[in-house]
């Protein structure tokens, strides 16, 4: 049994965050772990702000507050770093460089914040950063998700094995996908960052 | 999709532990319960559990399916989307009277909707039993009200059940589904969003299929009148004293961490108590305080309670989002009891009966609760974070991309000039009440479902006898309008009222995940209804469908339809953008090109460089558009040959829309020195004309340029400063 644990999956609404989460859930379940998710998608159609907490461990619930979030998954920038409050000096985070402009952005009433600057303080203040400055051009965009999931098993703190991760996707995923998506896990796990901003 | 419903319809004879949504649990729980028939109107955060019965219903009757798994598909369990909530919960009473389960599933503000049958079926009698399932939004993450939905097992004397986690709410529609066939009452399960949206480990069993035998018993009880009802409100209060009842609160009334003794005890209820186990044991206080979570709050687990009480506690802190629904009823039981702990509830350490939890609000009341500090605990925030989390930009919702409904609002806008003109839009709810946020703020008011239509025959009649007497334009979605804007269209008609309706019909009910209504049915078991005919019958005089991206023919319509004296209305009809009619029609290898045969507007875009359509001028100018909409002739792009590279189309189309400045704006979106170019230009522009008519566009420059006012805002050359490449002083 492991200590309770919070994981947290951050983006825009279409970008898969519901999906990487019922991942989660599943190797959580293979692994006989207590698993509780809590998700926000009043309005993800229409290009709001999606997120979800996961909780592992006996009483442990997927809401997350200050300081409160052991592993943050970003799968849009802007949306990464709303999330920083909830996270904590031992926390891991992987995130992706792939933006989606709000609208206030693109009417050019605010501007999109410094997506390299805001990693290199995050690599400063948490334990382990990994982000993802270009996306493999092999990749197709909707499988960000699952590249990122990829890249998190490598890193020292995530709650699952290589190999636990893998069965989880191979029974929620059906089909079709099936096989592009271990592809973009399995590219995501070999993923070598950039050493300079690590 | 076809998965997640094979999964939900097989049973399992021994236990079977998945994780999954509140929502999904519940729809599971009514079907191991065996319930026969589900009546619904979506919503947030309740959605869900009707979408799943929308696919089983629609699975379950697919003769294919019934040949390939005849297991699950026997005994199909009835499904409809109702029109509303009213009409759900009466057709839900009277399936129950024919001695069919049902199950009733709303949000909030739903309940309102439906009350009017709750309220006096409760003195009569049910058959079969009736779980209602009301979702509660706290917070008001996608409402339009945070109502406290626990007040209706008061109001109604109904028993009401109220989850924590998604396995509670599983077992409660079970127990619901129970105690409603023995006692014969509606029992309502609660929940909130953060039960409906949070997945949890659940364990499924075995699903029952004793379907009750369709049959019509006639009762004295079915006879509602008042000689009887004294007699039957006596005997409805007796019901809630049933044993049935007094044992599903004994269930429902458990005790959390009470292995030590402690000075302190917490009762709460609902999410409440989640939050609390998990911050107790985080922070390894659990030996310091006892818990009683109450799962059924109505009828008031009044022993449960006393006993709790009773325990010799010091303080006592009652945990509860909303209302101080619970924290009332122990203050009373306390006081008939003559106990004196001191009891806190809202008012206390920031407990509010405003918006939800969360883990630092119940965290900090935690603390000073307890009087002790969980900072040795706790993880160290990050530093600068204020930095980096001021001027984010937000991320509101918007309408989607190719939305029917922006091209509607794009139409109104030109239709009706926000600035110039006070003539009140109301709105209404759904994906387009999103028009109500910038940048296209069309919308003056939003009120609840099927307001819109009442509103704005209000306000006409409230102006009726002033100066100021105009049309009044009432906004609607599809779906909404048959909910309950038709009723009161027929008002409208009835009552004379001079106002303009504006349906938003694309076809389905957008917000919520494209459910049916009558208007868009899709499914052969529900027939459609044709808006127009229906309008017709009821006396509308002006009925005019038009097509939203068709903006010249649209336009025109939308104006006769401002223009007309009674109820004129217009529908808007292109499909959402999710649905297979609108995917269908489009080639995904289109590309975008403008035809410069065609195109009414500048060429200029084409240089890169100097782009007209990246600044002001263009961009905010309604009145030009409005301008080439209205336009008998259109003049090709590329004739327009001005070497200054400014934008001629633009700039005479603001001129017959009688905006100078804007005229001006766009020959200084190229040419700070417009005067000077208005004395020294050779006009080629008019030169080259191939029109019989020439355009006199350099008197027509020398007379907006005469206006020495229009020159004195220079916020617009400044800005694009910003931007330039290259900058000259002279």
């Amino acid at each position: 049994m492991i200590k309770n644990y919070k994981i947290l999956i951050a983006g825009v609404g279409g970008q898969g965050i519901v999906y990487l989460s019922n991942i989660i859930v599943e190797a959580a379940m293979l692994s006989g772990i207590p698993v509780s998710v809590s998700e926000i998608h009043g309005l993800s159609q229409r290009g709001g702000v999606v997120t979800s907490g996961i909780g592992l461990g006996e009483y442990c619930t997927g809401f997350y507050g200050k300081a409160g979030v052991d592993f943050l998954i970003g799968l849009e920038p802007l949306e990464t770093q709303r999330c920083i409050s909830y996270l904590h000096t031992r926390s891991s985070v992987v995130f992706g460089n792939y933006r989606i402009q709000p609208y206030s952005v693109n009417a050019q009433m605010a501007e999109y914040p410094d997506v390299v600057e805001f990693a290199y303080y995050l690599g400063k203040q948490c334990t382990e950063v990994a982000f993802i400055e270009h996306f493999p051009e092999e990749i197709d965009s909707v499988l960000y998700n699952v590249f990122l999931l990829g890249r998190a098993t490598r890193m020292k703190d995530f709650p699952f094995k290589k190999e636990i991760t893998e069965r989880a996707i191979d029974s929620v995923v059906t089909g079709y996908y099936k096989e592009k998506t271990l592809r973009a896990f399995k590219l995501g796990l070999d993923y070598e960052l950039n050493k300079q901003m690590v | 999709m076809i998965e997640r419903t094979i999964k939900i319809l097989t049973p399992h004879t021994s236990p079977h532990k998945t994780c999954v949504m509140g929502n999904e649990g519940i729809a599971r729980a009514a079907l191991e319960a065996g319930v026969n028939g589900v009546f619904a109107y979506p919503g947030t955060p309740s959605t869900e559990i009707s979408e799943i019965f929308s696919h089983v219903n629609t699975f379950q009757s697919n003769p294919i399916n019934q040949e390939k798994y005849p297991e699950i598909t026997k005994d199909p369990v009835y499904f409809e989307y109702s029109i509303n909530e009213k009409i759900a919960l009466e057709k839900a009473i009277a399936y129950s009277i024919g001695n069919r389960s049902a199950m009733c599933v709303m949000k909030n503000v739903g309940m309102n909707v439906a009350s009017d049958a709750l309220m006096s079926v409760t003195y009569q009698t049910i058959g079969a039993p009736l779980v209602i399932v009301v979702c509660d939004d706290p917070g008001c993450h996608s409402s339009s009200n945070e109502q406290d939905s626990r007040y209706w097992g008061q109001m109604a004397s109904v028993p009401m059940l109220n989850p924590a986690t998604p396995a509670d709410a599983f077992e409660m529609i079970k127990q619901a589904f129970e105690l409603s066939g023995k006692i014969k009452l509606p029992v309502i399960v609660r929940t909130t969003t953060r039960v409906s949206h949070t997945k949890g480990i659940v364990t499924y069993g075995n699903i029952n299929h004793e379907f009750g035998i369709p049959k019509f018993e006639r009762l004295p009880e079915h006879i509602n009148i008042p000689a009887r009802t004294a007699a039957a409100h006596a005997r409805l209060l007796d019901k809630l004293k049933n044993e049935n009842v007094l044992e599903l609160l004994a269930v429902n009334s458990k005790y959390i961490f009470n292995e030590h003794k402690a000075k302190h005890g917490i009762i709460s209820t609902g999410v409440a108590t989640t939050y609390i186990t998990e911050i107790l044991s985080q922070n390894n206080v659990t030996e310091k305080v006892n818990v009683l979570d109450l799962g059924m709050i109505h009828p008031f687990p009044e022993k449960e309670v006393v006993s709790f009480l009773k325990r010799d506690y010091e303080k006592i802190l009652i945990l509860e989002e909303l209302d101080a629904i619970l924290e009332n009823s122990v203050r009373t039981i306390a006081q008939k009891n003559k106990i004196n702990t001191t009891i806190l509830g809202k008012g206390f350490a920031g407990l509010v009966t405003t918006g939800e939890f969360s883990i630092d609000l119940i965290t900090n009341v935690l603390q000073d609760f307890l009087e002790t500090d969980f900072s040795s605990t706790e993880n160290i925030t990050l530093a600068d974070t204020e930095k980096y989390l001021n001027n984010l930009p937000p991320r509101p919702p918007a309408l989607c991309a190719g939305c029917p409904h922006r091209a509607t609002f794009y139409l109104l806008k030109l239709a009706i000039s926000r600035e110039q003109s006070e003539l009140i839009l109301c709105g209404d709810i759904g994906c387009f009440g999103l028009g109500a946020l910038p940048p296209l703020k069309m919308l003056d008011t939003i009120n609840h479902m099927g307001m819109s239509i009442s509103m704005a025959q209000g306000l006409f009649e409230s102006a009726h006898n002033s100066e100021k007497k105009q049309k009044v334009v009432a906004l609607v979605g599809d779906g909404t309008f048959f909910h309950s804007g038709l009723a009161s269209l027929v008002n409208a008609v009835y009552t004379r009222a001079n106002i303009l309706v504006v349906i938003f019909d694309n076809r389905t009910t957008g917000m919520t995940g494209h459910q049916a209504h009558p208007g868009a049915s899709r499914l052969p078991k529900y027939h459609e209804i044709d808006i127009p005919p229906l309008l017709k019958g009821l006396g509308v005089e002006m009925v005019k469908t038009i097509n939203p991206f068709n903006i010249r023919d649209s336009f025109k319509q939308l104006n006769k339809a401002m223009e007309f004296e009674g109820v004129s209305v217009v529908i808007a009809k292109a499909s959402c953008i999710f649905l297979p009619d609108f995917k269908d029609k489009i080639d995904k290898k289109l590309k975008i090109a403008v035809d410069h045969n065609r195109c009414n507007s500048c060429a200029n875009h084409e240089d890169a460089l100097i782009s007209c359509s990246r600044c002001y001028a263009p961009k905010n100018n309604l009145s030009r558009a409005k301008a080439k909409l209205i336009s008998e002739i259109s003049i090709s792009g590329d004739e327009q040959l001005c070497p200054a590279n400014i934008c001629n189309h633009g700039f005479f189309n603001s001129i017959i829309e009688g905006d100078y400045k804007s005229a001006v704006e766009i020959v200084r979106d190229k040419m700070l020195f417009a005067r000077t170019c208005s004395a020294i230009c050779h006009r080629p522009c008019e030169l080259f004309s191939t029109q019989n008519n020439v355009v006199p566009i350099k008197k027509l420059k020398h007379l907006v340029s005469a206006i020495d006012e229009n020159f004195r805002d220079f916020s617009h050359p400044k800005k694009r400063t910003k931007n330039a490449i290259k900058k000259i002083s002279l």
